[in-house]
């Protein structure tokens, strides 16, 4: 009982803190790739040949770019991102530091799973917003956006599970979070039971974010 | 008005050219119901969507007023599609928006007021009679009810032409002949233009008052419905209108002989002289009558007989000339024609 009792005791001792790094990363994260992202992702569907703003140079040139830095392993960009992330937040260390590659990791996956919801809507219901003279910002706006909206909502969901994941890197660059504090005191340092105690709340964490999409993704479906 | 000229339509699929639809011409009067049949692949889809220019045409001009779209400036085009409902076979509503917000789509394109639009989709949910589902979204509405809803939204912004693409297909008879009904309503209360891709001829017989048979891309023939439907020329026009029973006969004759068939075409005014049994005393031929049928146009009909005359051909002859006396419309099948 004692045994339990201590390790309970420090878990609750050198949790909090890892975790309000872990949650603020990925919440900033999401955040910014989802503002940056899903513009990128529409713009790459509708600019499509046959859709409604068929840019080929254009097109190319984001698949290009989303390929690009999709290819890359996270743990390489966020070294290489560094320039980048010292320019936006003044340093290369620490939790909002990591929010820079978490983020321009996160911008291609949130642009690809955007541009797939758009290109799996039927076509139909963009040709008859056409069909009433509706411009294109209109049949983004109006039809394109809250139709596809459940299927990106899903997309949300799987992009704040991923950031979850590569955040346990962040440690790497001084981030903090849940898996840094996973590898210096349980993997490194031999503490068993603050492995198992993180592992366990990541689990948790990411159950309920799946559970909480889910429910809204089934609210957004009429 | 909406006059056609020359209008053709390629695109290019994998290097070949293929020409969708060719130096198509066409005169769609005011407030006329105009249908369009043709088997799948014929053009039609592409012809139709040329009207309204979500396709592109190759050559040609379409005047709707007397004024050339294909001179419009973009900006422009939009404005004169607000002018233009469009009906789908699919529905294509927006699955997200309930009933009244579907029917206020195109007066927010428009820019239209929120007061004016409330007012002007309880009108129109009352013209299409779904008052009580106006909070209902699509996905709870039958295809008759869904197809109810895209009609007042292509109607919504005071089109004054309405084309629809196969509008009916995925409907069951009786809901296609409810949306018909509703369609010859709409053109009659409120004058509508309206112009009708289909390949069921039920439709055509229903309520086209003018109709034009496309094939591979062209116009075969066309005319007043009733005319047209009654006096076929071009084999596709036939084909439409086959009838299952005179098919049957036709094969059952060419197991022999030297059967003369012919197909006798009565209309209305003909219909109630016994003018078979008048030719046979006149002209003393034997009359094997095989099959017949009576078809309903719009409240005119007209009669097929499908007749093997034997006798000398003399006899024949005459009897023929006293038929076309008598204002009856007579063609001799070909041994191996199947289309009657």
């Amino acid at each position: 009982m004692n045994e339990w009792y201590s390790i309970l005791n420090k878990l609750f001792d050198l949790m909090p803190q890892p975790l309000l790094e872990t949650l603020y990363m990925v919440a900033a994260a999401t955040v910014f790739s989802v503002l940056l992202g899903g513009p990128l992702g529409i713009i790459t569907a509708i600019s499509e040949e046959n859709h409604i703003w068929p840019e080929r140079n254009l097109n190319k040139a984001l698949n290009l770019i989303i390929n690009t830095t999709r290819s890359l392993p996270f743990i390489i960009l966020m070294i290489a991102v560094f320039p980048i992330t010292k320019l936006l937040v003044g340093t290369r260390i620490g939790t909002t530091a990591a929010v820079v590659p978490l983020t321009i990791a996160a911008i291609p996956f949130v642009a690809r799973l955007v541009e797939a919801s758009v290109k799996e809507l039927p076509w139909g219901v963009v040709e008859a917003a056409l069909s009433m003279g509706a411009n294109r910002m209109q049949i983004v706006l109006k039809v394109i956006l809250p139709e596809a909206l459940p299927s990106i909502v899903s997309g949300i969901t799987l992009t704040i599970i991923n950031l979850i994941g590569y955040s346990a890197m962040a440690g790497a660059i001084g981030g903090g979070g849940l898996g840094d504090l996973a590898i210096r005191f349980g993997y490194q340092g031999f503490q068993e039971d603050v492995l198992i105690g993180t592992v366990i709340v990541l689990l948790l964490i990411v159950q309920m974010v799946q559970f909480l999409g889910n429910r809204i993704y089934k609210s957004l479906i009429k | 008005m909406i006059e056609i000229r020359n209008l053709s339509k390629s695109f290019i699929d994998k290097r070949v050219t293929v020409d969708a639809i060719k130096d198509i011409n066409l005169t769609v009067g005011k407030g006329d119901i105009y249908g369009i049949i043709g088997l799948s692949g014929a053009g039609k889809s592409t012809l139709v969507r040329c009207i309204n220019r979500l396709e592109e045409p190759t050559a040609g001009s379409i005047f709707i007023e007397g004024k050339d779209i294909m001179e419009l400036k973009d900006e422009e085009m939009l404005r004169m599609r607000r002018r233009i409902g469009m009906i789908f076979q699919g529905f294509n509503l927006l699955s997200r928006r309930d009933c009244s917000k579907n029917i206020a789509f195109p007066l927010e394109v428009s820019e239209w007021k929120k007061n004016d639009i409330e007012k002007r989709v309880n009108e129109l949910l009352e013209l299409v009679g779904l008052e009580d589902k106006r909070h209902s979204y699509p996905s709870q509405l039958s295809g008759g009810q869904k197809q109810r809803v895209a009609i007042a939204r292509a109607l919504a912004a005071k089109s004054d032409i309405l084309l629809c693409d196969e509008a009916t297909s995925a409907l069951d008879p009786s809901t296609t002949k409810a949306i018909l009904t509703l369609l010859r309503e709409i053109n009659k209360a409120l004058g509508i233009t309206i112009i009708i891709i289909t390949h069921q001829m039920e439709v055509i017989k229903e309520i086209c008052n003018k109709v034009a048979v496309i094939s591979e891309g062209e116009i075969v023939e066309e005319g007043p419905t009733f005319q047209l439907l009654s006096k076929p020329n071009h084999p596709v026009t036939k084909r439409f209108l086959s009838d299952k029973s005179l098919e049957g006969a036709v094969d059952y004759l060419e197991e022999g002989d030297h059967a003369r068939l012919y197909k006798v075409t009565f209309l209305q005014e003909s219909a109630h002289q016994p003018i078979i049994s008048g030719m046979i005393k006149a002209t003393g031929v034997d009359v094997n009558i095989m099959a017949g049928h009576i078809s309903n146009v719009q409240g005119k009909s007209y009669g097929n007989l499908l007749v093997e005359l034997s006798g000398s051909n003399e006899a024949i002859q005459k009897a023929l000339a006293y038929l076309s006396q008598n204002k009856l419309y007579v063609e001799e099948l070909a041994k191996h024609e199947r289309v009657v």
